[in-house]
């Protein structure tokens, strides 16, 4: 590469290639695309990213992406906090969030129990969920785990619904089977019995 | 790009860029071999399902530069009853953990994807579950030419338990490759040897003479005492440490389920 570009080109390019999804010819095109930017533009972006990992945190109670200690989401009045949803990604949040239907608040777990990777309990925000369940005020009444429906996120699912339950608390999971717009004959078998699994009265 | 089918069990699935995953996979005709499942990640995809870990898929295949391609799926086993008790659930990822572990790339044998098949297929309904882990051990040492000899002291060649069935003082030491009579066992002072009761040496000895076919035969054993169960997992699971030279990453998951109980 430093055959081809400047030095300070080709350090650039080699950053972007260490992004997710971007290949060589993804980076090069970012790389010289910023070349052409304006002066005031490329300062913008620089103090976007260095900003970024001073500025932002995790949530003090539910362990979201936030500005300050606690997140918008934790101090909000309107929502009800005796209903909380646990996914295992910011981005999962932000995935039901779009969806406008689900009022409640969130408690992030920083990933998903993997065996097979050595990523256990311990390594996720597990014990957190177990106090604040314990110890919330007001007190929580349901906890709906929205894990993807993977091996990994039935493990945690149901390690998570072991601890939770003998506090008393309701704890439910998003169903899960067929995709909406999707077509029954080229549905799998395993999607197939969930989705009669969790199938539901009309 | 020539295109083949294979019958293949997921041993493990790595996320890959954006929608795709890279999956180990283990096939009686192939052995071990690792595929791309492009798109996998995708609501929508025809993949999801069939590439999930711990399921037995038909594959379609294509030879790519550096890996296979998947290009149609069909599942043949998703082993449902292990998603719904997380004990269940660890112990098939144990299985397939271990299996991952011992075998080279292209090395394929019937035997062994059987022993993984009958292995999650007990894993279902067994109680306790992981008497089917113990199955599997015992029988894959033996596949992998680690077999102990479990019927005769490995000193003195005394048959066991035989005359010392009330002692309970037997050990299994690696190192003279089989069970240890009292006489010889020290599990107290010689860390080569694991100690085991004349239950765990029983039960040690039914599930090597069920054989790599015998699965069927776990659900009629007589039970075996909590102390049997674990002296027999802490002998396996040091035999298989030594011989495999690591321990397994979802053998911690299962110690802190153990001892959460």
């Amino acid at each position: 590469m430093a055959v081809y570009y400047p030095k300070p080109l080709a350090r650039l390019v080699s950053e972007f290639e260490k992004l997710p999804g971007i290949g060589p010819k993804s980076a090069q095109r970012l790389a010289f695309y910023i070349m052409r930017l304006p002066e005031e533009e490329t300062r913008a972006l620089a103090d976007a990213l260095t900003t970024i990992k001073a500025s932002i945190k995790f949530c003090r109670i539910c362990h979201n992406y936030s500005e300050g200690e606690i997140c918008d989401i934790c101090t909000d009045p309107r929502r009800d906090h005796t209903l909380l949803c646990v996914v295992a990604e910011p981005r999962d949040l932000i995935a039901v969030e779009k969806t406008g239907e689900f009022k409640g608040v969130y408690h992030v777990l920083q990933g998903v129990i993997s065996p097979l990777d050595g990523i256990g309990p311990d390594k996720l925000r597990i014990k957190d969920l177990q106090q604040r369940v314990a110890e919330g005020d007001p007190r929580v009444e349901e906890v709906i785990l929205a894990t993807n429906p993977t091996v990994e996120g039935d493990t945690t699912s149901m390690y998570v619904a072991g601890l939770l339950k003998p506090l008393g608390v309701k704890v439910t999971r998003i169903a899960h089977g067929m995709p909406v717009g999707g077509d029954l004959d080229y549905a799998d078998q395993a999607t197939l019995i969930q989705a009669y699994e969790y199938r539901r009265e009309l | 790009m020539p295109a083949y089918s294979a019958t293949a069990i997921v041993l493990q699935r790595r996320h890959f860029s954006e929608t795709d995953n890279i999956l180990t996979l283990y096939s009686p005709e192939i052995g071990r071999f690792s595929a791309i499942a492009k798109g996998a990640r995708k609501p929508i995809s025809r993949l999801s399902g069939a590439t999930e870990l711990l399921t037995c898929t038909r594959f379609g295949l294509a030879s790519g530069k550096s890996l296979e391609i998947v290009t149609q799926v069909e599942v043949l086993e998703s082993f449902p009853a292990l998603r719904h008790e997380l004990p269940r659930l660890a112990h098939g990822l144990y299985l397939a953990d271990l299996l991952n572990h011992s075998v080279e790339d292209h090395a394929p044998s019937p035997e062994l994807f059987e022993l993984l098949r009958s292995g999650l297929r007990q894993l279902e309904t067994l109680s306790p579950p992981e008497l089917a882990a113990r199955w599997f051990e015992v029988q894959l040492l033996g596949d992998l030419g680690y077999a102990p000899n479990l019927f005769e002291c490995s000193i003195c060649r005394a048959p066991v338990p035989g005359e010392f069935a009330r002692e309970e003082r037997f050990a299994l030491s690696i190192t003279q490759g089989g069970v240890l009579c009292p006489v010889h066992a020290r599990p107290e002072t010689n860390e080569d040897h694991s100690a085991l009761g004349t239950g765990a040496l029983r039960l040690l000895q039914t599930l090597e003479a069920l054989g790599l076919g015998g699965s069927a035969a776990l659900a009629a054993l007589p039970a075996a005492g909590p102390r049997s169960l674990d002296q027999a997992r802490l002998a396996l699971r040091r035999s298989l440490r030594v011989h495999l030279e690591r321990d397994m990453k979802s053998l911690e998951f299962l110690d802190s389920l153990r001892n959460s109980v």
